[in-house]
């Protein structure tokens, strides 16, 4: 079995709203980051690649088989979605088993690895209770153990960490990395933080089309050069604005520190010096590089 | 078995299953007890009154349906039941005309001379026991009010007076019946009353389907000891309690077992898990099998447990009467009868449900259900063709006529469990449809995709 997810020319609709153009896309073992504006396409390619949505032109092969045998995919894939939570009533195990048998996950494996699943999103003190007394940090945890708990070689996880305080934020993308080393893990977001810690290689949706694919450092590489930090009055402001991209804005009394991007063959500010690209910076220059900043 | 068991818990602790369970039990209890307090004994020879027996001897429903338009017609007062609730109905000039026509066919007494007498009643009728004294006319006699504030009851004379004044088979008018025409054509007599019906709106007793009900003369010793004979020796005395028990369940049955059905259905959606459901590598069509099997088990274990009950009243109604009692019997009538109907009524749950994202099948179990209770209340000792949804037999007695219905009864219970279980299919297509679209049901958001023009959702 390839461990790769290939997509070729996917195209998908809603109606006449085209969500994804052309998009042609490989994801190999380890975390993959998918970033983009909020109605960029990612949750469509997710549930797309999850066999949630069937494929409209192109082809989508997942570990070798075509998005087309749903059922197959399905045993492949663990699917966390955006905007999910769990029958409230149930408890945290409750909830576990009963995703379990709807995978075919025999008793005698769900009586051993939900536990251990517990053990890992560490929830083991929370097993016994409701799943609507769980705080949103705890059901964005169970929602990985649920993903996991047929040991699926595909992780598909679609915006995981909006809402999360940064200190949950921080344990969730760890513990999506280490379930990265054995599968294929894909991070859906707009919080170019997440995928700069998490990811080695990662791809850029805007408008439904893919602008950017390749390691995190190439994008870095990409926007080096580009990126300038300046101290002007606070009155410029404005001005600057109007001319360049900027990413950053520091007041300090009637100045301020500003960070901004400058697209090639553009003037530079006479103050401006180069700086260090952050992957924020990197990704909304190549933002503004396919399509403008909006 | 294991997602049955956890389906089944899932239904057990949702709300809208114990108001089922509740109402079911609440239903039977304030319906019941009286029927199982009631005991059937063998008839003696002379004790005169062995109840009433239903014929279909045109001799005996015409007179007696005639007679009952006609009184109707005098008062212009007519009851009906359209859509299960009374209603009473007054008729316009016009239509009380027609209505003149229809029973001058009928008895061969002029229009004119019924409308008079309608005026005349509208007028007033005139008391002959004095003013301010109660008169109630029926068939075959009147009971007024004495002045001691006592009643008398006067007893019509024997019909057989001269032809056109009130022998039987010769037409006429006598005080308070209507006698049918010489030479009415029992055919004839159903499409005139069937044609009062619709003037009537339909639901009224004249209808070609009700009108036998009017058929009723009083039992003989020898039909009384012919039911009793098949009441101990075929229904086991049992069985004609279970009869009357799948009666009244089956009521409840049509309708009840919907809401739990459209409660699960939407609980993915409420709960945020449908795509969570759909993303699982289970097939659409086990999933829907043994949420549909649940449920329907779900809806039947009150009621197999009130059918347990029962049996252990009839044995102990008939402890010491030496009479054999089928222990069985609530067990065989009770899947056979009352099952299918809780099939039906789930499986449209799930399918409108799934198909709308809505609780619309609410509604359109309501209406069906009051269709359905409504066409049978006029029979309500025996409805088993027409494929009725809730089957009626509101009697302890009539074996012998469940007997002779038993096919039409059979007929109607395969065809709806093989309705339903053709619904719990196309339930499982939908739900394929919309879990690979993940949309909240086909008319909720299937739009036609632009790239190869099939089918998809948002």
């Amino acid at each position: 079995m390839e461990d790769m997810i290939v997509v070729q020319g996917l195209s998908q609709f809603y109606g006449k709203k085209q969500a994804l153009r052309d998009v042609t896309l490989t994801v190999e073992k380890g975390m993959f980051g998918l970033l983009g504006r909020n109605g960029a396409g990612k949750t469509t390619l997710m549930r797309t690649l999850a066999a949630l949505l069937p494929v409209a032109r192109g082809s989508v092969a997942v570990c070798g088989v075509s998005a087309g045998e749903t059922g197959k995919i399905r045993r492949m894939i663990g699917y966390l979605p955006q905007d999910f939570s769990m029958y409230p009533s149930m408890t945290v195990e409750g909830a576990l088993d009963y995703l379990g048998i709807l995978s075919d996950v025999p008793k005698e494996t769900r009586r051993k690895r939900i536990p251990e699943l517990l053990e890992r999103v560490n929830l083991t003190e929370q097993r016994g209770k409701r799943i609507k007394a769980l705080s949103g940090g705890m059901k964005r945890r169970l929602g990985i153990a649920q993903a996991l708990l047929h040991e699926p070689p595909v992780l598909i996880v679609d915006e995981p960490t909006a809402g999360l305080d940064p200190e949950e934020r921080v344990r969730f993308r760890n513990l999506l990395c280490e379930t990265a080393e054995d599968r294929i893990v894909i991070l859906s977001t707009h919080i170019v933080g997440d995928v700069e810690a998490a990811c080695s290689n990662a791809a850029i949706l805007d408008e439904g089309r893919l602008i950017w694919n390749g390691s995190v450092e190439s994008l870095l590489k990409a926007a080096e050069g580009r990126v300038f930090s300046c101290t002007v009055p606070r009155k410029e402001l404005p001005l600057l604005q109007e001319h360049y991209i900027v990413t950053e804005i520091s007041a300090r009394g009637s100045e301020s520190d500003v960070r901004l991007l400058a697209p090639e063959g553009m003037a530079v500010p006479a103050q401006a010096r180069a700086a260090e690209p952050s992957a924020e910076d990197a990704y909304l220059y190549c933002l503004c590089r396919c399509g403008g900043e909006r | 078995m294991e997602l049955f068991l956890k389906e089944c818990g899932r239904v057990a602790r949702s709300l809208s299953y114990l108001i089922l369970a509740a109402a079911m039990v609440i239903f039977a209890w304030s319906q019941l007890p009286p029927i199982f307090s009631e005991t059937i004994s063998k008839p003696q020879p002379g004790s005169g009154n062995y109840g009433i027996r239903q014929t279909d001897d045109p001799e005996v429903i015409m007179p007696a349906a005639i007679g009952g338009l006609y009184r109707e017609f005098k008062e212009n007062h007519y009851t009906t039941y359209p859509i299960g609730f009374i209603r009473n109905v007054r008729l316009n000039e016009a239509e009380t005309a027609e209505m003149a026509a229809i029973l001058s066919e009928l008895s061969g007494v002029s229009a004119e001379k019924l409308l008079s007498q309608a005026a005349e009643a509208a007028g007033g009728q005139k008391d002959p026991a004095g003013e301010g004294t109660v008169t109630l006319s029926m068939d075959g006699g009147t009971i007024r009010e004495t002045d001691g504030g006592g009643f008398e009851i006067e007893m019509d004379p024997v019909q057989g007076g001269p032809p056109g004044e009130g022998a039987p088979g010769t037409g006429g008018i006598r005080e308070d019946t209507l006698l049918p025409a010489e030479g009415l054509g029992y055919e004839r007599f159903i499409e005139l009353m069937d044609r009062a019906d619709h003037i009537l709106g339909g639901g009224s007793d004249y209808g070609e389907d009700s009108v036998s009900g009017f058929g009723s003369v009083p039992a003989q010793y020898e039909d009384a000891l012919a039911e009793y004979a098949a009441f101990v020796r075929t229904d086991r005395v049992s069985g004609a309690y279970a009869r009357i028990f799948c009666d009244y369940m089956g009521i409840a049955a049509a309708l009840l077992p919907v809401f739990p059905a459209v409660a699960l259905g939407l609980a993915d959606r409420r709960a945020r898990m449908r795509e969570l459901v759909g993303s699982r590598s289970i097939s659409s069509a086990k999933l829907t099998a043994v949420r549909y099997a649940s449920l329907v088990t779900m809806a039947m274990l009150p009621i197999l447990l009130l059918a347990v009950l029962g049996t252990a009243s009839v044995f102990q109604l008939y402890a010491g009467s030496g009479l054999e009692i089928s222990p069985i019997a609530f067990l065989f009538y009770v899947p056979g009868w009352v099952l299918p109907t809780v099939m039906t009524s789930t499986a449209v749950g799930m399918f409108i449900t799934e198909l709308t994202g809505t609780p619309a099948a609410i509604f359109v179990m309501l209406l069906w259900w009051l269709a359905d209770l409504n066409a049978g209340i006029a029979q309500m000792h025996g409805v088993y063709g027409g494929m009725p949804l809730i089957p009626r037999h509101n009697t302890l007695r009539g074996a012998q006529e469940f007997l002779d219905h038993f096919g039409a009864l059979a007929a109607s219970r395969v065809f709806y469990t093989v309705l339903a279980l053709i619904l719990v299919c196309l339930t499982a297509f939908v739900y394929e449809k919309n879990r690979r679209g993940t949309g909240s049901g086909i008319f909720g958001s299937a739009v036609l995709r632009r790239g190869n023009g099939r089918l998809a959702s948002q």
